[in-house]
């Protein structure tokens, strides 16, 4: 094989992964749900970034930490109202589950929370409130969605939906969402 | 200001080493080898001071400036006291005078000292500094020895702590802590030299060889790391300063052992920091250790003779934290078990695969193909897969296979056992985490400077470069927005120190441990000595200015363990789990344990004792 073919193979290899590669990395094959993939939450991060240089507006559940955030979404809008971190005790479970404002959304987000002790009062008040039976254990290395909803005129919030996860990922926990809202 | 001098003595001590050092001819391996002498000098002093009983900051500032002094009059005498540093404009220039460089150059300068001052501005943070880098070498001040400390999470302290050592330089000569965040900063540039020199010894021109550099330092997960007091930053830019120091041993065909040297004293950091650099120490013997065979004799003597130049600094640096496993567990590799064909050498109460498993649920290709299609919201520092942004997926692995085929094909030899020993070092670990491979983007970065040189029509490199610097801009734009250094937590930090209140759990990433502490009454107080168990964060509890003493006591019978605790003169017990035993201990003795307080998970006692502190406390009775 003489040089220039050599380089010829070597660099057609190159394009040819390169483009595999870049298929796979911004496509959206696998977790296409309806209209909304992960384009779809890069766009969300873009935006609240921006939204960041505008005066801390819009705080989203694209921000990450470890154990539970509670997120506020308008529910006539979509629009994201807060979001904040949350201790879980036998309390304040209880008290987050029944504070949901009429015409809101309240989502219950769990990342990785590391100790069982903290899912256990909120099973407890979601059986109690609710007559949930079911186990949030599974999110113990992984996430899960609790969302709530009030319509004006309703006394107590409903329970939509409760969605967990084996993996870390906070993208599927947004898509999620996107889900069970556009499933309500 | 004392931090400042202690500082520029250790990097004028190891300046003066590095000039007296033998057999370096090029001025960026001596750069190299000065930064990198810079941790192990404070690692070999803190290890000695620490053995002595002396390890205080006026003893280390003695030390220094003790060995400033005498290699300096050496040099001195030698003729030889300037350390000639590499020209920039002579190495980069030609790359320089391209557009593509500079709006890399520009935006990583920005994103750096962004990272830098985030890191500056929040407390430590991260589960494994706040859990077991950090507290030890808290411990080690306050006793001034280095010692093997009693504690709960035995499988963490008994990990090699020579990084602990290098945090404990951080913390030793300043009242902040914040110092420790940006312990990972040395390591970026020294990488990032490190990287530019890999490609100039595997025949990339000065033209092209600053790829390989920007694709080490924008790497998102490096940038991600120079906020918080992890090692992975420095384990990767160590890695790559042993494949260069081989390929400069090579270079001057096996004769000088200078280089080897070098070798030895970064292999011996990166076993001092984590266990997996044995895999970095198998392929660094594999490929220094391979002198042709002219006669057997001569083969063995330069076997041997290679192989002490680089034992030599590697056991100095490191053998330490293996000798003390062996001595107190029997196994050097603790808590690992170590088995051979079915027979186990060393037992140990867990496999390397269980210990390390962050992703249960995923198979090791599973964990590849979610690292390679990691997208920005995942960016973290700690995450278990991904990291490497989208110019690893999309231009450097591509670089890499082209690179391998061509090289194969042009018997490229030299190039081709440094990327098959990158490979086989990331390939051989027991899952295929990014974060523990971070020597990769380099090697892709090479990589690529291969492709653009050697296989790239003229008319496609332009291409090809804007293509990379986009890739490269893009998740550096975004650096800043992600979790848990974000903008917002250093708004919020900021906002609650301007208001004068203490911190709270919503400020950052595991802050609720900080603020249990503050927020908890009585238990910031020197002479309070608190007892801890099932805490999974021990450092807070050292309070702010880590003067407070924090042990922990083993359970083993009710009377023994109450009678530790009271021999110890214990304040306050702090147990962090419910449904420890400890737990039922105390809430079934009230007449011994005093509810303090409650901030879930953790539960305070006050311990009712004839102890003055303990007596004026109950006397207060200022409980919550």
């Amino acid at each position: 094989m003489t040089h220039l073919p050599r380089r010829c193979l070597a660099f057609a290899l190159f394009l040819a992964v390169a483009v595999a590669g870049s298929a796979y990395y911004w496509v959206p094959l696998r977790y296409t749900v309806g209209a909304k993939s992960l384009g779809y939450a890069r766009t969300v991060m873009l935006s609240n970034a921006l939204e960041w240089w505008s005066g801390m507006a819009g705080r989203t559940l694209t921000h990450y930490r470890e154990g539970f955030q509670v997120a506020r979404i308008d529910s006539a809008t979509g629009r994201l109202l807060t979001v904040h971190d949350l201790i879980l005790d036998q309390q304040k479970a209880a008290s987050v589950l029944r504070d949901v404002q009429a015409g809101q959304y309240l989502v219950l987000s769990i990342h990785n929370p590391s100790l069982d002790d903290e899912l256990a009062p909120l099973e407890a008040a979601l059986r109690q409130q609710f007559g949930w039976n079911g186990s949030v254990k599974e999110a113990n290395l992984g996430s899960a969605m609790i969302v709530l909803a009030r319509d004006a005129g309703e006394v107590r919030p409903r329970l939509i939906a409760v969605k967990t996860s084996p993996t870390l990922y906070l993208e599927e926990r947004v898509l999620k969402l996107r889900v069970v809202l556009r499933d309500y | 200001m004392l931090y400042l001098v202690a500082t520029i003595l250790v990097a004028m001590a190891a300046a003066n080493v590095t000039v007296l050092w033998p057999g370096l001819p090029g001025r960026l391996e001596r750069v190299l080898l000065w930064i990198a002498m810079v941790p192990g000098l404070i690692t070999l002093v803190a290890l000695l001071l620490g053995f002595a009983g002396l390890l205080t900051p006026t003893a280390m500032l003695l030390a220094h400036g003790a060995i400033a002094i005498a290699s300096g009059v050496v040099a001195w005498r030698r003729g030889n006291l300037a350390l000639r540093l590499p020209s920039p404009k002579q190495e980069a220039g030609r790359a320089l005078r391209s557009p593509w460089l500079w709006p890399l150059l520009l935006g990583g300068a920005a994103v750096i000292a962004w990272q830098v001052y985030v890191g500056l501005r929040i407390p430590p943070f991260g589960w494994d500094a706040l859990s077991y880098h950090l507290p030890p070498a808290v411990w080690w001040l306050q006793a001034e020895r280095i010692y093997s400390v009693p504690t709960q999470f035995t499988f963490g302290y008994a990990y090699p702590q020579g990084w602990s050592l290098l945090l404990l330089w951080q913390l030793a000569f300043t009242a902040t802590d914040h110092l420790v965040n940006v312990t990972a900063l040395p390591f970026v540039l020294f990488g990032t030299l490190a990287a530019y020199g890999l490609a100039r010894e595997m025949g990339i021109g000065k033209r092209w060889a600053p790829w390989a550099g920007a694709f080490w330092a924008l790497t998102p997960l490096v940038l991600e790391q120079l906020t918080v007091p992890y090692n992975d930053v420095a384990v990767g830019a160590l890695t790559l300063g042993v494949f260069y120091f081989i390929l400069r041993f090579w270079r001057s065909g096996g004769r000088s052992t200078g280089p080897l040297w070098v070798v030895g004293l970064l292999v011996g950091l990166i076993l001092g920091t984590k266990p997996n650099g044995f895999l970095v120490l198998a392929f660094a013997c594999v490929l220094m250790l391979f002198p042709r065979v002219q006669n057997w004799r001569s083969y063995i003597s330069a076997v041997v003779g290679r192989g002490l130049c680089a034992g030599i600094p590697a056991l100095a640096l490191a053998g330490f934290w293996y000798i003390r496993n062996l001595v107190l567990y029997h196994n050097p590799l603790f808590p690992a078990k170590v088995s051979l064909l079915g027979h186990v050498i060393f037992p140990g109460p867990r496999t390397i695969k269980n210990l390390i498993n962050m992703t249960p649920t995923q198979t090791k290709l599973q964990n590849l193909g979610l690292s390679l299609n990691e997208h920005l919201l995942r960016y973290t520092f700690d995450s278990p897969t991904g990291g490497l942004g989208p110019v690893f997926t999309c231009l450097g692995g591509a670089a890499l296979v082209a690179m391998v085929v061509h090289a194969v094909t042009t018997r490229r030899w030299r190039l081709l056992a440094v990327t098959l020993a990158g490979g086989a070092i990331f390939l051989l670990q027991p899952f295929w985490y990014l974060r523990y491979s971070l020597f990769l983007p380099a090697l892709a970065g090479v990589a690529f400077a291969y492709v653009l040189q050697r296989l790239a029509r003229r008319r496609w490199r332009p291409w090809l470069q804007a293509a990379a610097v986009a890739l490269l801009l893009y998740p550096l734009a975004l650096v800043p927005f992600q979790p848990q250094t974000s903008a917002e937590t250093l708004w919020q930090v900021d906002t609650a120190i301007a208001e004068g209140r203490r911190l709270s759990s919503a400020e950052f990433g595991l802050a609720r441990d900080y603020a249990f502490v503050d927020s908890m009454p009585n238990l910031d107080h020197p002479a309070n000595r608190i007892a801890y168990t099932e805490g999974r964060f021990v450092y807070p509890l050292f309070g702010r200015n880590r003067d407070r003493v924090v042990y922990y006591v083993p359970a083993t019978t009710y009377d023994g363990w109450v009678s530790a605790l009271l021999k110890e003169r214990t304040t306050f017990l702090i147990i962090g789990a419910d449904d420890a035993i400890e737990a039922a201990w105390a809430k079934s003795n009230p007449d011994r344990f005093v509810p303090w307080g409650r901030s879930w998970p953790y539960a305070v006692y006050l311990i009712r004792s004839d102890e003055p502190r303990n007596q004026e406390l109950l006397r207060q009775g200022a409980r919550p």
